[in-house]
Order: C-alpha cells, then structure tokens, then sequence
C-alpha cells in the first residue's frame, strides 16, 4: 500500500514536471502588439534610414536595433547628412539675399542723389517688398515644416501612449499606467491645441509687423512684435514646466502605492500558498526584469523617434537662422537699414519657432524618461 | 573710365557756362543748350548703368533671384528717367510739368512692382491658409 502511495506521488511529480508550461520572462519580452504603428508613424525618409533591427517582434532584438541607432557612428553620420542639406538650402538662400541686398545697396547709393523724396521713397518701397518677396517665400516653407513636425510627433505620442499603459500595466503598475496615460494625453492636447495651432498665427502676426516696420510707415510696431513672441515663448514653457510637474509628481506617488501594493500581495501569495509559495516571489522578480527591460527599450525607443523627429527641424530652422543673421549683417555693410531691420526680426521669429519645436520634444522626452524610471511594481 | 567722367564734367561745365552767357544773349538758345547738355550726360548716365547692372545680373542671377532684379532695374530706369526729366522742367521753370511728370514715374514705379505686390500677396494667402 504505501509503495502504491509513493508511486503515484512520483507518477504525479513527474507528469507535473513534464506538463507545467514554461513560465518564465521570456514571453514578456516580445514587443507589445501596436508598436509597429509607432514605428510607421515617423516619416518616411527616417524609415528607411533605421537599422534592422527596429522592425523585429522580440524586445531584445529591438533593443540590438536602439543599440545600433544611438551609436556615435549612426547619430553622427545622420547628423552631418541633415546639416550637408540644410547648409546647402541656406547657402542658397543667403547668396538670394546677398544678390538683392547689392541691387538695393545701389538703390540706397542713387536714390540718395534724387531730389524728389517721394520718388526715393517708393524705390525704398520695392527694394524692401523684393526683400519681403524672398524672405515670405522662406518662411512660408519654415512655417510649413514646423506644421508637419507638430502632426507627426503628435502622431508618434498618441500610438506610444497605449504602449506605455500596456507595459505599466504588465510590470504591476497599474495606477502609474493610468496617471501616467492621462497626463500623456494633456500633454498631446497641449501639443496639438496650442502649440500646433497657435505658432502659426503668432509667426504671421510677427512676420506682418517687421515688414511694416521695414517699409517704414512711420509706426513702429516693433516692440509690439518682440512682445508677441517673448509672451509666447514664455507661456508655452510655463505651461510645459507646470505639466512636466504634474506628471512626475503624480507617477511617483502612483508607482509608490503601486509597489506597496505588489509587495503587499506577494507576501500575501508566499505565507498562503502551500509548497509553492516562495517561487511565486522568485517567478515575479524573473518577470519584473524582463518588464523592466521592456520598460527601458520602449522607453528609450520613443526618446529616440521624438529626437529623429525634431532633428530635421530643427537643423532646417537653425539653418535658416544662420543665413537671416548673416544677411542682415551683410544689409548692415551695405547701408541698407530697414533691410538689416527686417532680416533680423524674420530671424528671431525662426528662434521662437526653434524655442517652442524644441520644447514640445523636450516634453515628451522627460515624460518618456519618467516612463522609463518608473521602478516596476512586482519587483 | 577716369577719361570718361573728365569728359562729362567738361560737358558739363561747358552747357552750364554757355547756357549763363546764352541766357544773356538770346535766352531761346539757352534752353536748348541746357537740354542737349543734360541729355549727353543722360545718355552717358544709361551707359553706366548697364554696365553695372550687366555686371550685378550675372552675380544675382546664380542665387535665383533674377525676377526680383529684374524688377529694381527696371524701377530704377524709371526713376531715373523721371528725375533728369523732372530737373529740366524745373530747370526751365515749369515747376507744374515737373511735379507731373514726377507723380507719372511714380505709378511707372508702382505698376512696374505690382506683379510683386502680387506674389506676396499670394504668398500672405497660403500663410493665412495653412493656420486654417
């Protein structure tokens, strides 16, 4: 009777041993289903730049591929391939510029000898609308890419954010998930109300009040202009600060009831559950870190796409920047004073929209930061 | 070039003394003088300016803006046509000739810089667009 009793005792370990499924990390690490709608929603020619390895299915292969995307050789190679074309556009601009401010440095030079003012004052006229021509032209195209920069990264955010909440939710962090979606979304609404509907108006309006001050109307609407874009750039990065706070702020406290939580219940699971109660501790920590690297793949990934989003941008705005200094400079020489006025206030309207593209991307990144350093709650 | 500006000034220096000594004498010739003086300088006046402006084209057209130079050429043409002309009018003493011939290269100017108010005004356009 009791070799019978023992039999079965090990006929029952040994069918257990051979019929448990492999519970392990493993599965954990396969990406979360929805993050190749991330990877399509960069454009483009930044697509077919990425390594292979972005596009595989298991996590570590993508982390391979992240590896290889910020590694020195490939930032700097895609660097100096994005700052090769936007110097070239700009050169090409200052040469326009340069071309113009010599016609209108030799319109300065005889309009001087007319005795008629009126008639020096309308050559004054078409020598600043021939500069007005070449410079709207350029920031038509600037307020342009700025437009298309704010869709995609709004369209890169909002297919992230039910990736983050997955993988929160995944590692125990249930509360940590839903905060931190909620204010992933008030930054999105934030990004695609009022920044992407907003700098174009405000670089209009700008845009309009250095031309009326180049032509010279006799109303300086100047400081009405600086106004404008300093009140702008100040409330958009208030208004991140103040967002930024509320997200990390409010994850930390939800993390830290999440992880009492967790360790609340795995004490629970040890003591109650017979026999194999202390490898469910053992089981959730293997999964923990595979949670974890998870956490840090997709978290770094979306750091990256938002900073290959902005780069482009970024380096074209710069660029165009460049080229306005330099011109005005250039107007300056040649005694053409309402031109230097108006190339210099196009200028700092390109630095207001490199201040408000930079920092959209900047929230983003220290929200998926936060993301990333958010402590998984079953460890 | 040092010989052709000795030239104009002695051009110059001679319609304007013979027009003061004409005007004494017989004042009709005196204008006459006057005005072909003013159109011999007039004329060495154009062959400066293309000159110049065939020098400046060749540069300005290499950066892609050649419309735009075309239209300050042809504004600064105007303007000076209209202001020797508007001089010899009031050299003459015909202040009201003057002034109209001065508000006609005005409009010249303005029509000959519509095409450019034009684009701009397009450009505005598509900027008031693309914020819709």
């Amino acid at each position: 009777m009791a070799r019978k009793i023992m039999s079965f005792f090990a006929a029952l370990v040994l069918l257990t041993a051979i019929f448990t499924l492999s519970c392990a990390a493993e599965d954990i690490l396969a990406m979360p289903s929805g993050y190749s709608e991330v990877v399509d929603s960069l454009p483009e020619e930044i697509r077919d730049s990425l390594p292979e390895g972005i596009e595989a299915e298991d996590a570590e292969g993508f982390g391979e591929g992240l590896m290889e995307l910020t590694s020195p050789e490939y930032l700097f190679s895609l660097l100096g391939e994005l700052t090769y074309d936007g110097l070239g556009d700009a050169l090409r601009l200052f040469a326009s510029l340069c071309g113009v401010l010599v016609i209108s440095g030799a319109f300065s030079v005889l309009k001087g000898s007319f005795r008629s003012e009126m008639l020096s004052r309308v050559l004054g006229l078409v020598s600043s609308c021939v500069i007005f021509g070449v410079v709207i032209d350029v920031q038509y195209r600037q307020i342009e890419t700025v437009v298309t920069y704010f869709e995609r990264l709004n369209s890169l955010m909002g297919a992230t954010i039910p990736i983050t909440a997955a993988v929160y939710a995944m590692g125990g962090n249930v509360g940590s998930a839903a905060t931190h979606s909620s204010g992933m979304y008030i930054f999105l609404a934030f990004s695609e109300f009022i920044c992407s509907r907003t700098i174009v108006p405000v670089s209009t309006i700008t845009t309009a009040l250095s031309f009326s001050r180049a032509v010279g109307t006799g109303v300086n609407l100047q400081s009405i202009g600086s106004a404008i874009k300093k009140i702008y750039s100040f409330s958009v990065g208030m208004i991140m600060t103040l967002l930024l706070f509320m997200l990390s702020t409010q994850t930390v406290i939800a993390a830290a009831g999440d992880s009492a939580a967790a360790r609340a219940a795995k004490l629970v699971s040890s003591s109650v559950i017979p026999m194999v109660g202390g490898a469910v501790g053992e089981t959730l920590r293997t999964v923990a870190s595979g949670v974890g690297y998870l956490k840090s793949v997709v978290g770094v990934g979306g750091v990256v796409f938002v900073f290959l989003l902005l780069l482009p941008t970024l380096i074209t705005l710069l660029m165009n920047r460049l080229a306005f200094i330099l011109s005005e400079s250039v107007a300056g020489l040649f005694g053409c004073d309402s031109e230097a006025r108006l190339l210099g206030d196009i200028g700092s309207i390109s630095g207001c929209m490199i201040a408000v593209c930079s920092m959209a991307a900047v929230m983003f990144i220290i929200a998926m930061n936060i993301f990333v350093k958010t402590t998984v709650a079953v460890m | 070039m040092t010989g052709d500006i000795m030239k104009v000034c002695a051009v110059g220096i001679l319609a304007a003394v013979v027009g003061a000594v004409l005007r004494i004498m017989k004042n009709e010739l005196s204008f006459a003088v006057k005005v072909s003086g003013c159109v011999m300088i007039f004329g060495v006046v154009l062959v400066y300016m293309d000159r110049l402006l065939e020098g400046i084209s060749e540069r300005v057209s290499l950066g892609g803006a050649s419309e735009y130079l075309e239209i300050m050429m042809r504004c600064l043409g105007v303007a000076l046509i209209t202001e020797i002309s508007s001089s010899i009018c009031r050299e003459c003493g015909e202040s009201g000739i003057s002034g109209g011939v001065e508000l006609v290269g005005k409009l010249e100017i303005l029509l000959l810089a519509l095409p450019l108010v034009t684009e701009i005004l397009d450009s505005v356009e598509k900027l008031i667009s693309l914020g819709a």
